[in-house]
């Protein structure tokens, strides 16, 4: 099907993260803000994507059409259209759904590879290393925590564990895994292999003494700032432009800072709210293990509420020189993610809460118009890339 | 010669060896010799050594100091002129007008000038927020003393110009002054990549036709305050239809004249080789400018006149003939960069390569609005081919290579290759 003839959706808000779909990084000026969805073939076995992405005009509404129908007038860049294939490859072949982490995994490995400029390729590289940095340090922490609360649970009487070298860690880590897989009736080996599942898991959400550090709470911090500076932006802002035009950036402004705050005080209850399984790891592996998928929809919480913040927070960080920053509170604003139902169900919240925090009169406004300013667009867009890794 | 050396009470024989230097200095040398210049409070002579060098500060743009003298008409800037070029029958003002004009609006400021240059004490022009604020301050006030001061004495010497053209010039500039907070604003979110709404820019015209209103000198002001606009602000078509509307509403022939003024401005400065003088991107950028002004000036409706029509057309085939020639000036240095060390190229090689290749590529799109479709698609039909001699070797230079596809002749020929190659 054409994708000029496919209806524009005038009112649309996701009831759940799923329908919501994952913010794709694309480079392409007229895909910026859309999201993919992993959805059953029609009439056929397996996936396919779906793309939902704001009226490329700047008008009201969302278009909600086929991945492959992507070409014409929306003329993707090699990078969208390599990351498009790569993540559908990647969920085929690994049977996942398509959360914030594949799309994470799937975006590093085209930008590695070097389709979105040499600077976004170099910083991939490194968030890949970082990455797996991060999730060997998490999982070393995850066997500690077991340690401290087996070694407890028998009054252990040794040195404390944070004095302890490496390699005895690593010993007296291995006999509390023995004991905790003793205790759970579960063979030790998948034990271990829970353990890795949930480094996965909490290397974004991030626990314990460094917990600052993790990717989602740095997330939080970022949104605090971009809370903050937009509101100073709009309070000192409003008397120097003094023209409708920044009238409007400030309302817009107002309205991105306060969704901001909220979203993160919610991630905020929801990453306390996963850290809290750390404090029982024994009853916290036996339900990983007798119910992995719920564990696992528990902690993509966060990343799920999150998703699409880290690029709103890197286009203000981008826009640091003043005037740039009402053209950046008019992209955020087109791009702000939409709450569904489901945040209310997760976090106990009176129904229509979602509701209210989007029923905003926004100054929308669509990408740049025209082939010269499509070109200093993606490279822009390249530009945050770089920033993302 | 250490820029320290300048002076600002030197014979003119010695500015005129300095300029011949300064004229022949590298960028980075020009740039700190001017950062100097800014920071003198007397600047005298030393201002003559950077009046020949104007048109490479606009391409150079450094982050200049924000002194009281470059405030006080910053949002004049681009209806001043070089002495020579001023006519009387045209909306510019004659920089030696300004110069002395300056002088006596410092002087008439008095102590405001204190709490002014505390603010600017430090400040560049690219400290946006500093620059509106001060100004803000600033230009009403200089507005003030313009609408009452006498002409300055030393005027007749200072600028060669008699007393009418004191009395024609100085009006319709604190007219644009009082919109100057206005005007600076909507360029800075112009420059920016923000759309100006029509409200403000209305909001601006009213005014003017307000302030001017009944006046002899009426249509100048507005011409001025319009050609500045037109100028900084962009909206070319819908600025036109609002002076045009404005014009009838509130039965304002002045307006319609002074529409019709600053049109003609920006279409005599259409017609100068900016085109081969400036910076590509800053020749796209002029380009695109103009590109919008000629839309709106050959659709029909009440703005339209048959001599501005025929004139756009004469400039579109003069504009369309120097793009060309750039154009092909530009790809053979591409050609040339690309070719040298094709197959290993430096991180660094590569990134300004695709910067060049972008600039190119945006300068060939933004030229197609004046004609040439046919020669730019033979011309990238070239490029391509030179593009198929390049070989790359190893993943990197694949990539890059694709890249420089992708941005020259679209994403569908970057993939095209990469299936090739990986093939």
């Amino acid at each position: 099907m054409s994708d000029i003839s496919r209806p524009l959706i005038q009112r649309y808000r996701p009831r759940s993260f799923r329908e919501r779909g994952v913010v794709a990084p694309f480079t392409s000026p007229l895909l910026s803000g859309g999201r993919l969805r992993w959805v059953p073939r029609v009439g056929a076995a397996g996936h396919d994507l779906e793309l939902v992405v704001p009226n490329p005009s700047g008008g009201k509404g969302f278009y909600i059409l086929p991945w492959g129908d992507i070409g014409g007038i929306w003329r993707p860049t090699m990078h969208d259209v390599e990351l498009g294939r790569v993540l559908a490859v990647m969920l085929d072949e690994q049977a996942v759904p398509l959360s914030p982490s594949a799309m994470r995994t799937a975006a590093r490995q085209v930008a590695a590879f070097g389709l979105a400029g040499r600077a976004a390729a170099d910083a991939a590289v490194r968030a890949e290393k970082a990455h797996a940095d991060g999730l060997t340090a998490t999982r070393f922490a995850l066997l500690m925590r077991v340690t401290e609360q087996i070694e407890a649970a028998r009054s252990f009487a040794g040195e404390p564990l944070e004095q302890a070298s490496p390699a005895e860690i690593q010993q007296r880590g291995g006999r509390a895994l023995l004991q905790l897989a003793a205790n759970l009736g579960q063979p030790a080996n998948l034990v271990d292999q829970t353990l890795d599942r949930l480094a996965l898991h909490f290397v974004d959400i991030g626990f314990g003494l460094g917990q600052e550090q993790a990717r989602l709470a740095r997330l939080v911090a970022d949104m605090a700032m971009l809370q903050h500076g937009l509101v100073a932006w709009a309070q000192t802002e409003a008397p120097i432009g003094n023209n409708s035009a920044s009238n409007s950036s400030c309302r817009d402004a107002q309205v991105v800072a306060t969704a901001a705050e909220l979203a993160a005080r919610m991630a905020q209850m929801l990453l306390d709210t996963a850290r809290g399984q750390l404090a029982d790891m024994q009853t916290f592996i036996r339900t990983a293990l007798s119910n992995p998928a719920e564990v696992s929809a528990l902690n993509d919480r966060p990343a799920l509420l999150l998703d699409g913040w880290d690029r709103i927070c890197l286009i203000w960080r981008a826009s640091a020189a003043e005037p740039q920053r009402h053209t950046a509170v008019q992209e955020i604003v087109r791009q702000l993610p939409l709450l569904p139902d489901e945040a209310e169900e997760w976090l106990s919240l009176p129904v229509g809460t979602a509701d209210k925090l989007f029923q905003h009169q926004a100054t929308l406004s669509g990408p740049p118009r025209g082939a010269q300013a499509g070109l200093v667009a993606i490279a822009r867009n390249e530009t945050l890339r770089a920033m993302a890794g | 010669m250490s820029p320290l050396a300048i002076r600002s009470t030197g014979p003119r024989t010695d500015i005129r060896e300095l300029n011949r230097t300064l004229a022949n200095a590298e960028d980075a040398r020009l740039v700190e010799v001017v950062s100097l210049v800014d920071g003198m409070t007397e600047r005298g002579m030393a201002d003559a050594l950077i009046a020949p060098l104007r048109s490479r500060l606009m391409v150079l743009r450094p982050a200049r100091k924000l002194s009281l003298n470059r405030m006080i008409f910053m949002p004049a800037d681009p209806v001043i002129v070089p002495a020579p070029q001023w006519r009387r029958d045209t909306l510019t003002v004659p920089r030696t007008a300004i110069s002395c004009l300056a002088t006596q609006i410092r002087t008439a400021l008095g102590d405001a000038t204190v709490s002014i240059n505390a603010e600017l004490a430090g400040a560049t022009s690219a400290d946006h927020q500093t620059m509106l604020r001060c100004g803000q301050m600033l230009w009403p006030l200089a507005a003030n003393i313009l609408d009452t001061a006498p002409m300055p004495p030393d005027w007749p010497e200072s600028t060669g110009l008699n007393a009418a053209d004191h009395a024609g010039i100085v009006r319709p500039l604190s007219v644009l002054l009082r919109q100057g907070g206005a005007v600076e604003a909507m360029a800075l979110q112009h420059e920016a990549g923000t759309t100006v709404l029509a409200a403000p820019l209305r909001d601006c015209l009213i005014d003017a036709i307000n302030q001017s209103a009944r006046h002899e000198w009426a249509t100048r002001a507005m011409g001025m305050v319009m050609a500045v606009l037109l100028a900084r602000v962009g909206q070319s078509e819908l600025l036109i239809m609002l002076v045009s509307d404005l014009a009838a509403s509130m039965d304002s022939q002045a307006a319609r004249l002074a529409s019709d003024m600053a049109i003609d401005l920006l279409l005599d400065r259409a017609g100068e080789p900016f085109t081969s003088t400036l910076e590509l991107c800053d020749a796209t950028e002029a380009l695109a400018r103009l590109a919008t002004l000629f839309d709106a000036l050959e659709r029909p409706g009440p703005s339209q006149r048959p001599t501005s029509k025929a004139r756009v057309a004469q400039l579109r085939r003069e504009l369309d003939t120097s793009c060309r020639v750039r154009f092909e000036a530009e790809m053979t240095g591409f050609v040339e960069a690309m070719t040298a060390n094709a197959a290993a190229r430096e991180a660094d090689d590569a990134v300004a390569l695709e910067q060049q290749a972008l600039a190119l590529r945006t300068f060939e799109l933004t030229s197609r609005s004046f004609g040439g479709t046919a020669h730019y698609e033979r011309m990238l039909g070239l490029l391509s081919r030179e593009l198929a001699e390049v070989k790359p070797a190893g993943r990197t230079a694949v990539m890059d290579h694709a890249r420089l596809l992708e941005i020259l002749h679209g994403p569908e020929a970057g993939l095209a290759f990469l299936r090739l190659e990986t093939h």
